[in-house]
This record gives C-alpha cells, structure tokens and sequence, in this order.
C-alpha cells in the first residue's frame, strides 16, 4: 500500500469515534441517529453537528454538471468573512473524514480541538477551500490515523480501474457524506465536493438547531425517490465522561459496552484473516485423505456450480 | 533473475479452434521476451509484424505477459511443414502458436535446428521455477519411494503432450465454498484447547488469540470482517493477474496456476509437506528412545 495514498474506510460511528480521538480532538464520539427527528438529536445533546450519508446518485450529478448548484439552500459565497471553515474534497476515500473535519473545525467554540488540529487550523487560515483540501489530505496523522482503519488487504488495491462516470445507480459505487451544523445563526450544508458552503434555514439557538435540522434533513432525502440508502452520524460529546460526571450508573454500564463494542469491532476490523484463512484450510485438508479432499473440492465446485445457475435463472427471469 | 532479452525471428500461425486448423501466416515477425519492466519476476512477450510489403494486410502485434510456472514453450512435432511452437498459458489455457523463420533446413521443414533448440531452452530456463529444494529432498527418500515418483512423472509428461483428455472442470468461485460453517466446525469439534491455542492462537485478533475456544474461533470466522477479507481473497485469485503467483511465493508452496483452485491446491501441498515432516521428526524421536508424550493414542498400546 502506497504510503501516501488514502485507503477506503468503514463508516461506522465506532470507527469515527478513535479517529477523532487518535486526531487528538477531546470530548467528542459519534453515535449513529437511527431516526431523524428532534427527540433523537435532543436525546445526543450536545450535538456539534449531523453527517449525512448517502448513495451519490444520479440528481447529484445532474446539478454537479448544472454549474455544480446546490440541490437546496442557497451559497454563500462570503463564507470566509463569517469564519466559517470549509475544505473541498480532494480524495474520494477520505470524504467521510474530511466531512467530520469540516464539521469540527468550525466547533473550536465548543470542541477542544489539540495541538495537531488546532495548528492545522491556523496555518490553512486564508486559504481557499480546495488549497485546505490539498492541505488536509497531505496532513500525515490525519491521513496515518484514517488509514489505520482500513482493512489489511495482501494486494494493494490502489491500480482498480476508477468507476466510469455515468456510474450505474443501482450498483453499490460511491457514498458520500456531508455535515450540517449551525453556525451564525443559520443551519450549514458542507459537502466537500460543492464550490462553497450551503446556507439553509435561519437557526439561533442549540434548540432549533434540533427542531429544524430534520425538515432540511428531509427536503433532501426527498429529491432521491424511492432511494433508500441513508445514514444519519451525530457528532456528540463523549457520552461516557458524560455519564460518570452526572453519577448516572446505568448510563455508565451502557456507555462502557457500547466502547467494548466498538473496540471489538475495531479490533475485528483492523485484523488481518490471511493467516487464519490458510491455517483453516490446511489444518483441515490434514483431516482428510486424498478422497475426502477431492469430495470436498467437487463439492465447493457444485456449489459455485448452483449460484452461476441461480444468477443465470435471474438474469432470464429479469429479461422476460 | 535474468535480464537477458531473447529476440528471433517468427511468424504467426492463426489457429482456428473450431475446425481446429492451423493457418501460418506469412508476414514475417520477430519475438522478443524480455524482463518486464513492472515486474522483475515476470517476462514480456512480443511478436511484432516487419513492416513488410510484399503480404497485404497487417497483422495485429502480441503482447504477453508471462508468468513462470504458468507457461510452456512447446514444439509442435506433428506439424512437418514448418517448425511450428506453440505457447501455452496453464491457468487460462490460452494458446499462440509460431512458426521460426530463422533459416533452416530446406530438404526437411520441419527439422529442428541447432539454433531453435538454444532458443527454446533459454525460453523455457525462464519460465520454469526452478526447484532445487524439492529435488534435495527427492534424494532423500528411500530409493523406491524416487522410482515410482519418478514414474508417475513420466506418465505425466506423457499426458501432457497429447492434448488433454480430462473433460474441464469449473473453476471454484469462492474459498467459502469449501471452507463453510459446517466444514470449520467439524474441523474444530476434534480439537482439544491445547491444540487450538496451538494452532490458532498466533493467527486470531489479539483479545481472542490467548485461550482461543471453539466458540470465539467460530465468532470471528462469522464476523463480517473475516468474510470480507475471504472475499477478497477469493476475488483477488479468480481476477488471475497474479495474485495466485504472489500467494504461492510468499506461502512458499509451488506455483499451480491461478485461480481458487491453484491456490487450494497449494494448500494441500503445504499441508502434506508438513504432515510428512511431522511423521519424519517423530519417527526420529521414537528412534532415539524419548518417551513420547503420550499424545498420540498409538503410542501407547499398554
């Protein structure tokens, strides 16, 4: 794997989570929202900001051709003198992070950002939004810590041939992910692949921001049809530093399973299988005599045998 | 690992597989086999058409890749017309056929020359992986055991010259097609904890490598994760741009084409070797009277 390349990551709120951590910014984890409504967000308070991910499809890349407009609100194009942080996406790997970033980075009100980030901060001030882009994806311990949650993987994937553009919806191709957040007194859209940030309702308190944040929310879900590929992170406090300072123990024992949780699956995440692939495979081919072996290749054999027909019985069933 | 390039003269000969004809043709050619520059370990392969006016139309050029152990350079001895070779991919049995245009003998066409043969044979150094390690070895078994190995590869070449005979088999698509639930789970039921650390142990995420149970091996072998990578792997083989050849290197098995099937086959070449050297150190063991530690069940008839 090329040391400067950005490897593909899960989205997963466990994996934003110690990537925020390890990025050095304090008091922060991502809880995934499984319904977009105000009680959900009131529920997570503080919230610093909502991701939304969803399956880039083919409206996005109409209005993307259209003079790359936004698919709702209006830019604002005077962003800069409002201090509002926002970096284009460089690399399509790391638009999951770069979107928790461009979110954070316009928090350092409320977020204690570190030394790394905070330093990132001021030395990118100035820039346009595609030079802090640049910035960002050449940042070693961003792109160090991103990549250490990549998969291992025996052949580097980096030479796959990229996607044609008028990639087919229905195939599971590109995810992208953009932040909403409030900030002077409105609520923010920023998406890493738009020209400016997005200006959407007016917004001045916490408490709004929970009541009208799931209308925009659906405005947007609703220029997708039938689509249904979404998933709604927000970007919360540590909720289990929460819980041991208000003595809630409940609280505590489900906060403390849900990091177990994260850290098994982390752990799972970051493993690499080859070795226990070959070790299975060879342990159990010395269980069998060459008979046995023969049997059991025939019969992986019928069974890649039984799915090509299935797929085949499909593809005619499609075409009648 | 050689640099050399080979470079000799030859033409194309178009072979129609459904008639089976062979058709020279007679634009005249060279082919060159050099060290291909992404990959040391691997040889391009080229034949280019002289620019050559005197036969109408162009002839498209070749250009291979050639893995070592996936190719063979052949003579095609029932052609007698011409000195026609035929280059052969094992894993996609993909087959291109020239004929030498070096000057030869003209009473008798098909009469392999001096310098055809040289040609050849630095051909074929290249792409045969050398195995020097299982020739030692070879030398170490009783002298019967070498013969009758010795016979069965005979017979094997045999085979190999006659075109083959075996009717193909699909290709397996996916390693969980063998290595399922069901199979794992037998696997693990004969074991005890000692042998599951000792097999397992080093190849687990850590906070289930100390005392691996059956339950915690199976958890991880469910896990998304573990398939996903099982996926790759098995998309990485059936992709066949080398991943085979890479895998058979690094877990040090000879190369068996590409494939799910190569790669299987590997496996159970490993699995033997180790069998066999198992066998060997304990029957050495039981030679120098140690007590066996009671761990095999034979050992102890009283």
């Amino acid at each position: 794997m090329s040391e400067s390349g950005w490897n593909t990551i899960d989205s997963d709120a466990g994996v934003f989570s110690e990537l925020v951590e390890k990025i050095q910014i304090q008091d922060v984890e991502i809880n995934e929202l499984y319904s977009i409504d105000s009680d959900s967000l009131r529920q997570l308070d503080p919230v610093h900001g909502v991701i939304f991910l969803f399956k880039y499809g083919k409206i996005d890349r109409q209005y993307a051709q259209d003079g790359n407009k936004p698919l709702d609100g209006v830019y604002d194009q005077d962003y800069q003198e409002k201090s509002i942080f926002f970096a284009n996406q460089t690399i399509q790997n790391a638009c999951a992070t770069q979107a928790v970033l461009n979110v954070l980075l316009n928090k350092s009100d409320e977020v204690v950002l570190g030394d790394e980030l905070s330093n990132f901060k001021s030395f990118v001030t100035g820039f346009d939004s595609e030079m802090i882009g640049e910035a960002m994806s050449n940042s070693d311990l961003i792109r160090s810590v991103h990549n250490s949650f990549s998969a291992p993987s025996s052949f580097a994937d980096d030479d796959k041939p990229k996607p044609p553009q008028d990639y087919d919806d229905k195939n599971d191709g590109l995810f992208h992910f953009i932040g909403y957040l409030l900030k002077d007194n409105h609520i923010y859209e920023l998406d890493g692949l738009k020209s400016y940030p997005i200006k959407h309702v007016e917004c001045n308190s916490q408490e709004e921001f929970y009541e009208k944040l799931p209308g925009v929310i659906h405005n947007r879900i609703s220029k997708y049809g039938d689509e249904l590929r979404f998933s709604l992170l927000a970007i919360t406090n540590n909720k289990l530093e929460q819980a041991k300072k208000e003595n809630d123990y409940d609280a505590i024992n489900t906060q403390m399973m849900k990091r177990e949780t994260w850290k098994n699956e982390n752990e799972l995440r970051r493993h690499d299988y080859m070795g226990l692939i070959v070790a299975l495979l060879k342990n159990i081919s010395k269980d069998l005599d060459d008979e046995e072996w023969k049997k059991l290749l025939d019969s992986a054999r019928s069974k890649g045998q039984l799915s090509l027909l299935q797929q085949f019985a499909k593809a005619q069933g499609l075409n009648l | 690992m050689s640099t050399k390039t080979i470079r000799f003269h030859a033409g194309k000969v178009q072979y129609d597989e459904e008639t089976n004809r062979c058709t020279p043709l007679a634009h005249k050619g060279v082919i060159v086999v050099k060290p291909s520059a992404d990959e040391p370990d691997f040889f391009d392969f080229t034949w280019t058409a002289k620019s050559d006016f005197t036969v109408a139309g162009n002839v498209e050029k070749d250009e291979l890749l050639l893995i070592p152990g996936d190719v063979s350079f052949k003579h095609i001895k029932s052609c007698t017309s011409g000195r026609v070779f035929a280059l052969t991919f094992l894993s996609s049995g993909a087959k291109y056929l020239y004929w030498l245009q070096d000057v030869g003998d003209i009473d008798q066409l098909d009469k392999v020359t001096e310098k055809d043969l040289q040609i050849v044979k630095e051909i074929n150094d290249l792409i045969t992986i050398k195995e020097d390690d299982e020739e030692l070895e070879e030398e170490d078994e009783e002298p019967q055991a070498a013969e009758a190995s010795k016979e069965v590869k005979e017979e094997h070449q045999d085979n190999k010259e006659e075109p083959v005979k075996e009717t193909p088999k699909l290709p397996i698509s996916a390693i969980s097609d063998l290595l399922d639930i069901g199979v794992i789970e037998k696997h693990l039921d004969k074991l005890n904890p000692e042998q599951l650390q000792q097999l397992y142990s080093e190849h687990l995420p850590q906070s289930s490598a100390s005392h691996p149970s059956k339950s915690t091996i199976l958890d991880v072998v469910r896990s998304g994760f573990f398939q996903q990578s099982e996926q790759n792997l098995s998309k990485s083989l059936r992709d066949g741009k080398g991943a085979g050849y890479l895998l058979a290197q690094s877990l040090k098995y000879d190369y068996k084409g590409e494939g799910v099937d190569g790669f299987l086959a590997g496996i159970r070449e490993l699995a033997k070797k180790e069998q066999e050297e198992a066998k060997s150190s304990e029957a050495k063991q039981v030679e120098e009277g140690e007590e066996n530690d009671g761990q095999h069940d034979e050992e102890m008839k009283d």
